[in-house]
């Protein structure tokens, strides 16, 4: 067999192979156990710290891209708080066309479901205009003042039951939730808020990104990160309810051994080709 | 067909359309959603700021509450658009550097908490009682140093601990950039499993 | 005059930034913060059609002047139009706004985003060849992540997921704490070059 020819297959053929490979364990579920970090056990009792009754603010800072590993987080967040008659206020400050509609989707879907009311239980901001950190620093005076007066779909705050408690981030917040892909992220929530005010921050990051943010949860700034869907899948399991998270780690799984599989490949092309060079 | 259906149809030839590329790179199908993106999401742009926070601005706090000094903000916003009189750009450049003082007078007056507190959770115990964790302190702290020598750019590193320090901070940075490569991978991976979930099981209804 | 404005503006506003953090100032300051926060975030809000009219005069010009792929940018310019419209009469809440936004516009964005899961897998065939001591570390590290983040991996190899999570929280952390702390500084010296008028690229007038 001439080895040097697995240097040069179509990438579109790797395409279907990955698709194929993916969609396999999504028929045929195996249901792999997912073992549950320290990092995902630091969040889950991060919010559970929360006193009961207590003020999340979450922020869904993502666009549509990373949305399918940092949504499955959200719902679940959304769930332990409500759990705990926590008071949600949100904000989604990353992308203007995803931050007022799916973020709110998100949050109605699980507040429905446990009896909560918009504008009593929670409520969301969505997305404001990017004058980082000025509309931010507003609300921590004053939340009202900062958005403007006005919800996603343009409702005015003062009339909300939910806001007549909780008037700036600086007083009646206890524990910052933010997702991050990008900036505004994790960066600006820690410099801007938690750091200088002292309130607690965690919250979960796209895989992407997970890397970068292991020195802060060393040092203590974030209260334990979750990272992408794995991540979420290991929350949900500590959240009691089975999501999107752990629906996708099968999948996960036979996608990573694919790749690992395309990289024996290639290298096995790479040294037939160096070997074959080196004999002519 | 309820509304939810026809949105997972609509999102699904919207998948397959993006994909398009994969198969036939820039093609007319692919091109004509891509336009449609950015076209659609700017129309929801303009008309999120201005029901959400331009009307309640001048409506209720300038008009309502009689919030006058605001208008000093608004003067200031619009000076931007100069950059559009040939000529006159130089006038937008006075909001831009009104912003960029703001951001950076704000990050240089906010950051270093955050990354002192880097710099000093770097001095940990290096004999922290069992092997381990003592072993994983002194590893952390040689990384944190070493990687710092190797991005001392102005420092000749050719002999002796620098030579030796920088190179253990490359690989060390390697390991570093290998995790985040495995972890950007899975994140990846996610993305398409998200997007096949939409296809497979919302649309098509063939997985549970 | 001209060029000189602009930089002044830069000095001032930062070192009144600055100033308000690091000075007790009382309730003046508080007052004169607030103020601060509120005209930069109208400003903001006022600029909004910036980019806007940036985009559409780019593509109003493709088609006035033919360029190639003229009718894609003639259609960018029909459905921002059109969608200007009906978002204005069905509210960005609404039912068709929201239909358009979620199913087309936030799918496509998705989908596109996606794309990079099958470009990372065509890279691991491409380009990830151990090559040397560097490529060979990376690539170890990427595949004991890899395994070790998803559930396979302790099926495999029992306690996959916990050697992966020490490189995560170890090396890795450490290295990236090394990163972090030469891009922060890094971060100052350019902010402080910005402030004091030495890093002028923002002025079309280069450093």
């Amino acid at each position: 067999m001439d080895w040097k020819k697995l240097q040069w297959i179509d990438v579109r053929i790797l395409y279907v192979i990955i698709v194929v490979c993916l969609l396999i364990p999504m028929f045929h579920p195996v249901g792999l156990p997912v073992a549950i970090s320290d990092n995902t056990r630091l969040v889950y009792n991060t919010v559970e710290s929360v006193p009961d009754g207590g003020v999340i603010w979450v922020s869904h800072d993502t666009g549509p891209g990373n949305a399918p590993e940092l949504n499955p987080m959200i719902a679940a967040l959304a769930r332990q708080a409500f759990r705990k008659n926590c008071k949600i206020i949100s904000t989604s400050l990353f992308n203007q066309t995803f931050g007022p509609v799916t973020t709110f989707e998100i949050i109605d879907e699980v507040a429905r479901e446990m009896g909560k009311e918009y504008g009593v239980d929670w409520v969301h901001l969505g997305y404001r205009d990017n004058a980082w950190p000025a509309t931010i620093r507003l609300m921590i005076e004053n939340i009202i003042e900062g958005a403007i007066n006005r919800d996603w779909k343009g409702e005015p705050l003062d009339q909300m039951p939910l806001m007549k408690q909780v008037k700036s981030i600086k007083d009646d917040v206890d524990l910052i939730f933010c997702t991050t892909v990008g900036s505004p992220g994790y960066a600006d929530w820690m410099t801007y808020v938690s750091e200088p005010l002292h309130i607690p921050l965690t919250g979960g990051a796209s895989l992407t990104m997970y890397s970068g943010v292991q020195p802060y949860i060393r040092s203590g700034q974030l209260k334990g990160f979750l990272g992408g869907l794995r991540g979420a899948a290991e929350y949900e399991q500590l959240v009691g309810v089975a999501g999107a998270g752990l629906a996708g780690m099968d999948a996960q799984s036979l996608g990573h051994m694919t790749v690992i599989l395309f990289l024996v490949l290639g290298n096995i092309g790479y040294f037939a080709a160096k070997r074959a060079g080196k004999n002519q | 067909m309820s509304v939810e259906q026809w949105s997972f149809i609509f999102k699904t030839l919207s998948i397959l359309a993006a994909w398009s590329y994969l198969v036939k790179g820039d093609n007319p199908v692919y091109t004509a959603v891509e336009h449609f993106l950015v076209g659609s999401a700017t129309a929801y742009g303009i008309v999120y700021t201005i029901q959400n926070q331009i009307v309640p601005r001048i409506v209720q706090d300038i008009i309502g509450r009689g919030k006058w000094g605001y208008i000093f903000g608004a003067i200031l916003g619009l000076l931007i658009y100069f950059s559009f009189v040939k000529g006159q750009e130089w006038i937008a450049r006075i909001t831009m550097g009104f912003w960029i003082g703001y951001g950076a007078g704000y990050s240089l007056a906010y950051s270093p908490p955050v990354f002192l507190t880097q710099v000093t959770d770097s001095f940990i115990n290096l004999r922290a009682g069992d092997f381990a964790k003592s072993f994983n302190n002194i590893l952390y702290f040689l990384v944190v140093v070493s990687t710092l020598m190797y991005f001392a750019f102005t420092l000749k590193k050719d002999k002796g601990v620098l030579y030796y320090g920088s190179r253990f901070g490359r690989y060390a940075l390697m390991v570093a950039f290998g995790s985040a490569y495995g972890s950007i991978t899975m994140a990846y991976l996610s993305l398409i499993i998200g997007q096949l979930t939409i296809i497979f099981r919302d649309t098509l209804h063939l997985i549970k | 005059m001209k060029r000189r404005l602009p930089l002044i503006v830069v000095l001032v506003t930062a070192i009144v930034c600055m100033a308000l953090k690091f000075l007790n100032l009382g309730e003046r300051g508080t007052t004169l913060a607030t103020d601060l926060d509120t005209i930069v975030q109208t400003s903001y809000l006022f600029a909004f059609l910036f980019g806007p009219i940036h985009l559409i005069r780019l593509h109003y010009s493709n088609v006035q002047k033919r360029r190639v792929n003229w009718a894609y940018s003639a259609f960018l310019v029909g459905v921002c139009a059109v969608c200007t419209v009906v978002f204005f009469i069905n509210r960005i809440e609404g039912p068709v706004s929201t239909f358009i936004i979620d199913s087309i516009t936030n799918a496509t964005d998705s989908a596109i985003y996606a794309m990079l899961g099958f470009y990372v897998c065509s890279a691991a065939y491409r380009s990830f060849k151990l090559k040397n001591v560097e490529a060979t570390i990376l690539l170890i590290a990427a595949v004991i992540l890899m395994l070790g983040q998803a559930p396979i991996g302790d099926a495999i190899i029992p306690n996959t997921s916990k050697f992966a999570q020490w490189i995560l929280d170890v090396p890795n952390s450490a290295g990236m704490r090394g990163i972090r702390i030469g891009a922060s500084i890094g971060a100052f010296a350019a902010s402080i070059r910005v402030i004091l008028g030495l890093e002028r690229s923002w002025t079309g007038s280069g450093s």
